[in-house]
């Protein structure tokens, strides 16, 4: 990496910092800039988070929302992009809650068979391969989903992963595990395809 | 680890999504969501503040609405209502308990009248008490060996109750007897 690559990262790792003071603070603006800088990941994380579905831009909102509500109680421990992520994960596991409790009324309602949802991405769907990917990520529980997308799409280690989550890093690695076994059994034909 | 296949698939499988739909103006949606929940909520709350306030005031009144004024007027023309009736009923008790002692004393007046005058009364016991001396003396004449004391019996009756019948009585006696 160039000096003046570094010389831009400690800037803008500096300003992040400042960043965070100034949201505290309520400066005009902050806010503004919070979303404008994090919104593209946090929309990114939110839509891995909720299987490649759903209302994605309402759980951002909520996700900005409960910043500029709590902005008072940013300590600046963690990073801003620890506390966003945070806040994304809470928001996507009360999305799904409702989301399966409104699944669950429906089929009721309609008397319709379980597993007669729509395809993972609302019809989307580039590849079939891909979309089998999609598919049986989003089919994995809420908590095994979120290690997935935290260590392999967000690429964060699992001591991190831990201390998003509010546990342990071997709770994470068995969760991890866990997961692993399961994607390789629901994409079996998909991997030996690959192969 | 993250050179398995399984990631590979997963990196491939996310890069083909269809980037998420976010709308445009982000920030300004959000202030517009938290003034309006601000607004909602100011609204509750004054609407609670009304009914409560509505519901403490319907709580202080009284049955026919008119509401009780905590007034210190209010509570001493109460106060010196309350005390008037207190000396009416006092007044009443007093009265009461004279007519009763003048009843008393009317009923000690005619029982006085009623019962006989103590000089008769006197007689009368002198009367009985001479007779009681006289016919224990006829007792003891009628027993050869008491005359004596029957005379004498019959003398102190006439002595002690002098002018009644018993001692009449008495003399006689003691006149037929030679005394």
């Amino acid at each position: 990496m160039s000096t003046a690559a570094i010389t831009m990262a400690l800037g803008k790792q500096a300003d992040r910092a400042d960043l965070g003071a100034r949201l505290r603070d309520g400066e005009p603006g902050a806010f503004e800039s919070l979303v404008s800088l994090y919104q593209g990941r946090i929309a990114r994380l939110a839509y891995r988070l909720l299987g490649w579905s759903g209302d994605v831009d309402d759980v951002v909102q909520e996700v900005f929302l409960a910043a500029l509500r709590n902005a008072g109680s940013f300590r600046g421990e963690a990073s801003l992009w620890t506390w966003l992520t945070r806040i994304t994960l809470n928001r996507c596991r009360t999305h799904q809650r409702r989301r399966l409790m409104w699944q669950r009324l429906r089929r009721v309602l309609s008397r319709h068979r379980p597993g007669s949802s729509e395809p993972a991405d609302g019809g989307a769907v580039r590849d079939e391969m891909a979309g089998a990917v999609r598919a049986a990520v989003a089919a994995l529980p809420a908590r095994d989903r979120e290690v997935v997308v935290l260590f392999y799409l967000e690429q964060q280690p699992a001591a991190e992963i831990a201390a998003l989550l509010g546990t342990s890093a071997n709770a994470v690695e068995v969760r991890l595990h866990r997961a692993r076994a399961k994607l390789r059994i629901a994409l079996q034909k998909v991997m030996a395809d690959m192969t | 680890m993250r050179h398995d296949p399984l990631n590979q698939l997963l990196r491939q499988a996310d890069a083909s999504a269809a980037p998420p739909p976010v709308g445009a103006n982000l920030a300004g949606r959000i202030r517009w969501r938290e003034r309006r929940r601000r607004q909602l909520r100011a609204g509750a709350i004054a609407a609670i503040a009304l009914v409560l306030g509505a519901w403490i005031c319907l709580g202080t009144t009284r049955p026919h609405g008119r509401i009780i004024v905590e007034d210190p007027a209010h509570w001493r023309a109460e106060l010196a209502s309350l005390d008037a009736n207190a000396t009416g009923h006092l007044q009443a008790a007093k009265s009461l308990e004279g007519v009763e002692e003048g009843s008393r004393r009317l009923g000690l007046i005619e029982l006085q009248l009623v019962q006989p005058d103590v000089m008769e009364r006197i007689d009368a016991a002198r009367e009985f008490a001479g007779w009681v001396l006289v016919r224990e003396a006829d007792r003891m004449r009628n027993q050869p060996a008491h005359q004596v004391e029957a005379r004498e019996t019959y003398r102190r009756a006439v002595r002690l109750f002098p002018g009644s019948t018993a001692a009449s009585q008495a003399m006689q006696q003691l006149g037929s007897n030679g005394a």
